[in-house]
């Protein structure tokens, strides 16, 4: 039952507080791009959970027992967190491919969901924050969840955007949709009010 | 977002703004009456800039001077509201700028913001000067307890009794705090205005009001009775100001009654998670800005209520 | 054809018209959440392009027979290795200035949307010189605009420059913080696009890469119009496939002619 608190407040704590996509810019490229294709968001948001979750595993089991990564220099750590994440997609590429024989479009949003500095950050959120197992897992879901939350409120909001015929020139498409999630992120700060690492 | 606002034409919208002016001047008078001279100075520093940043940026984009918009009028006055009186000028005068640079002019205007402009304004100033924008030490004289205004006392878990007689000092606005939003009467007196010209506008904050409460009831911040967390979770900060004045808010609002009621619920819940969660004594204008963000997902989630169940937003992309 | 392409045309098209952060949106993360300051602007922005030049050209003339699902974790390894070792030598001799959070996001420059994106459009289907212009000018583009931005962020968010306090009599905590920096970003877009001339077939439809037309990518560049209007799923991540064409041409690739001018 602890278990399963931990593992929540955790996922919470990583959507809402330190929504990681909003509040810290991680992955923001591919939240926009992903934003344009609304049908996605379920595979995307699973595929994210499950790297985040699979990499920050096995990055905290290695941090305890095998290679004991915390004498590393911060070098090492970030060569064999890549290692790690690369090791991971190709595996699972692999697996789809020889097995499911999926096609390869499905494996250039695994790609997308994987290869991105939100996933790729998750492990050293966990290694400077000093997560236990649990709450690694826990937030390598958060992650996901709150990929899946900005990638929606972006779309939402450029969709209106869209709509709008008063913007004046100069602001349309891209800049205002900059200055939209530039909003977004501030009604996030109302949670966090300093950036991750800051 | 902004759709609601597209059936208003521009003589009603001046009538609405025309309203929440009108309105406005309760809180300014309740900021006259306990802190002088000094909250007007405040009020006409921030409107000023807010009116100046909007004619300039008309004179940038369109080569032509924007003048008299209400909506800016109405930010400027609104964000001055929020702020202590003992503020410095250039305070609420960032605040009003960004409002209307940011929020207001590069969606085109106050009918089109998908944003409350003076909720964005506050809640940039609480980031920037998160040290000044709740500093009440410049306070009122002889308020209830001192300098420390209710916000602060529920952000730092003091239990404080309060009795019959301290309940009135609080609803009436005798107690640190910002400058135009203390006194609850008369907020809901606005209310009761607002009740007579746009009754439905109202649906919202009911339900914003609702669930606050309900909040309270389940996570009390201070070991002590109900009423006395209910009375000061209410009456601190801009609780009620926010639910008058911006969850009515006719650009952001949803149109149907049922999305009106989410609305002003999510924005509640959000508003009290972040109140026992959050970095800041006041976040209502956060909750109000993810509240704004979350309308179009809930529009088009209650669009597709017959055929509720699976994933709405897949739903919204076949549809179109 | 295509090698007639001068220099400058490619930092024009490259640089300032299709900017990597400001009209793709690509690489938005190092500068919302690390460019908080003029050095480590100038240090990830440096990291950004060595990976950029290093894995285009490592890309166009190894990778081009690689499936795209291998090349892009390869992209990712090499990124790391020239990272790392930089890293390394901060560290040993402990840069001063250098905090965790550059520690933590300098190593996330190798998994770099602006590599992927660059190494996928232009790297694997187009010759050494053209693959060389579109890293340098995309990379002059993309530190022009972190460089920009770290300073701007770091005299009003903090009131120094580079280090040395200004005294500004009033600081904006907001713009260190992300949301500052995109909100930034919005206004130069905006300036850019008013600046821009012939702006309006631009700037509306952000190019970005194309994930999900992976098998066209793979066997063939040249592909029948017919096809992506058959397949529904094209336009995913949202590229227009003539769009990406015209994107194409204005870095100096004719995928129609590709075949004709690669040699």
């Amino acid at each position: 039952m602890k278990i399963v608190s931990d593992l929540l407040i955790t996922a919470l704590f990583t959507v809402f507080v330190q929504n990681l996509v909003l509040s810290s810019g991680l992955g923001m490229s591919e939240a926009i791009r992903v934003s344009k294709k609304p049908g996605t968001f379920g595979k995307i948001a699973v595929m994210i959970s499950g790297f985040s979750v699979i990499t920050s595993v096995i990055c905290s089991l290695l941090n305890n027992k095998a290679l004991s990564l915390k004498t590393l220099p911060f070098a090492g750590k970030a060569a064999v967190y890549g290692g790690i994440l690369a090791g991971v997609y190709i595996f699972v590429a692999l697996l789809l491919k020889l097995i499911f024989r999926v096609s390869d479009k499905l494996l250039g949003t695994l790609g997308i969901a994987a290869l991105n500095t939100l996933v790729f950050a998750v492990p050293f959120i966990n290694d400077s924050a000093a997560y236990s197992f649990v709450f690694a897992v826990g937030s390598g879901i958060g992650a996901g969840i709150a990929f899946v939350l900005a990638a929606a409120l972006i779309s939402k909001g450029s969709a209106a955007l869209e709509k709008n015929k008063n913007i004046p020139e100069a602001f349309r498409g891209t800049p205002a949709m900059l200055i939209y999630v530039g909003l977004l992120s501030l009604a996030f700060a109302g949670f966090a009010g300093t950036s991750l690492f800051a | 977002m902004a759709n609601g606002a597209e059936k208003l034409n521009k003589s009603s919208t001046r009538s609405i703004y025309g309203d929440y002016l009108l309105m406005l001047t309760v809180p300014c008078f309740t900021a006259y009456w306990y802190y002088g001279v000094r909250s007007l100075l405040v009020v006409a520093a921030s409107v000023a800039s807010a009116v100046i940043t909007d004619m300039l940026a008309g004179i940038v984009i369109n080569k032509k001077i924007n003048t008299g918009d209400p909506g800016s009028i109405f930010t400027g006055a609104a964000i001055a509201m929020m702020m202590p009186s003992g503020i410095p000028y250039y305070v609420p005068v960032f605040a009003s700028v960004f409002a209307v640079a940011v929020v207001k002019v590069p969606f085109g205007g106050s009918l089109k913001a998908p944003f409350v402009p003076a909720a964005a304004g506050f809640a940039f100033a609480s980031v920037c000067f998160s040290d000044k924008v709740f500093d009440y030490t410049a306070g009122l004289r002889g308020s209830l307890f001192g300098a420390t205004s209710l916000g602060s006392m529920l952000m730092s878990g003091r239990a404080v009794y309060i009795g019959e007689s301290s309940v009135y000092d609080i609803v009436g606005g005798n107690v640190a705090g910002p400058m135009g939003t203390g006194c609850a009467l008369l907020m809901v007196a606005c209310a009761f205005y607002l009740l007579i010209r746009r009754p439905k506008a109202l649906v919202s904050s009911v339900s914003f009001i609702a669930v606050c409460v309900l909040m309270v009831a389940l996570f009390p911040r201070v070991t002590a009775s109900f009423r006395t967390n209910l009375v000061s979770e209410l009456c601190s900060g801009s609780l009620l100001f926010a639910a008058v004045f911006f969850v009515t808010d006719p650009v952001t609002q949803p149109e149907k009654i049922i999305n009106k009621i989410i609305y002003g619920a999510v924005c509640g819940a959000i508003c009290m998670a972040m109140r026992l969660l959050g970095a800041y004594e006041e976040p209502v204008c956060f909750a109000v800005l993810l509240a704004n963000a979350f309308r179009p997902i809930l529009d088009s989630a209650i669009n597709n209520i017959p055929q509720f169940g699976k994933k709405a937003s897949r739903k919204e992309v076949r549809a179109e | 054809m295509n090698n007639s392409i001068s220099f400058i045309d490619a930092l024009k098209k490259g640089a300032v018209r299709y900017n990597p952060v400001l009209v793709q949106l690509v690489g938005l993360c190092p500068v919302i959440a690390a460019s908080t300051t003029f050095i480590q602007a100038v240090i990830l922005s440096a990291a950004m392009c060595a990976e950029l030049l290093v894995i285009s050209v490592i890309a166009n003339v190894l990778m081009k027979n690689l499936p795209r699902w291998i090349r892009m974790p390869l992209y990712l390894l090499v990124g790391l290795a020239i990272v790392c070792p930089v890293l390394y030598w901060f560290e040993a001799y402990s840069l001063s200035g250098i905090s965790l959070g550059m520690k933590i996001y300098l190593p996330l420059t190798a998994i770099n949307s602006v590599v992927a994106v660059h190494c996928e459009q232009v790297a694997v289907k187009s010759d050494l010189k053209l693959t060389v212009y579109d890293a340098a000018a995309s990379g002059i583009g993309g530190t022009a605009i972190f460089l920009l931005t770290g300073a701007v962020r770091e005299i009003l968010g903090y009131s120094t420059f580079a280090g040395v306090r200004l005294n500004l009599p009033v600081t904006l905590k907001g713009m260190t913080l992300p949301f500052g920096c995109l909100i930034f970003l919005g206004f130069l877009a905006a300036g850019l696009k008013k600046i821009l001339p012939s702006a309006e077939n631009v700037q509306t439809e952000i190019p970005s890469d194309k994930i999900k037309e992976e098998p066209q990518a793979e066997t063939a560049d040249i592909v029948p119009e017919e096809e992506h209007k058959a397949d529904g799923t094209a336009d995913v991540f949202g590229i227009d496939e003539n769009e990406l064409e015209d994107f194409l041409k204005t870095v100096g690739i004719d995928l129609n002619s590709e075949e004709g001018s690669a040699q």
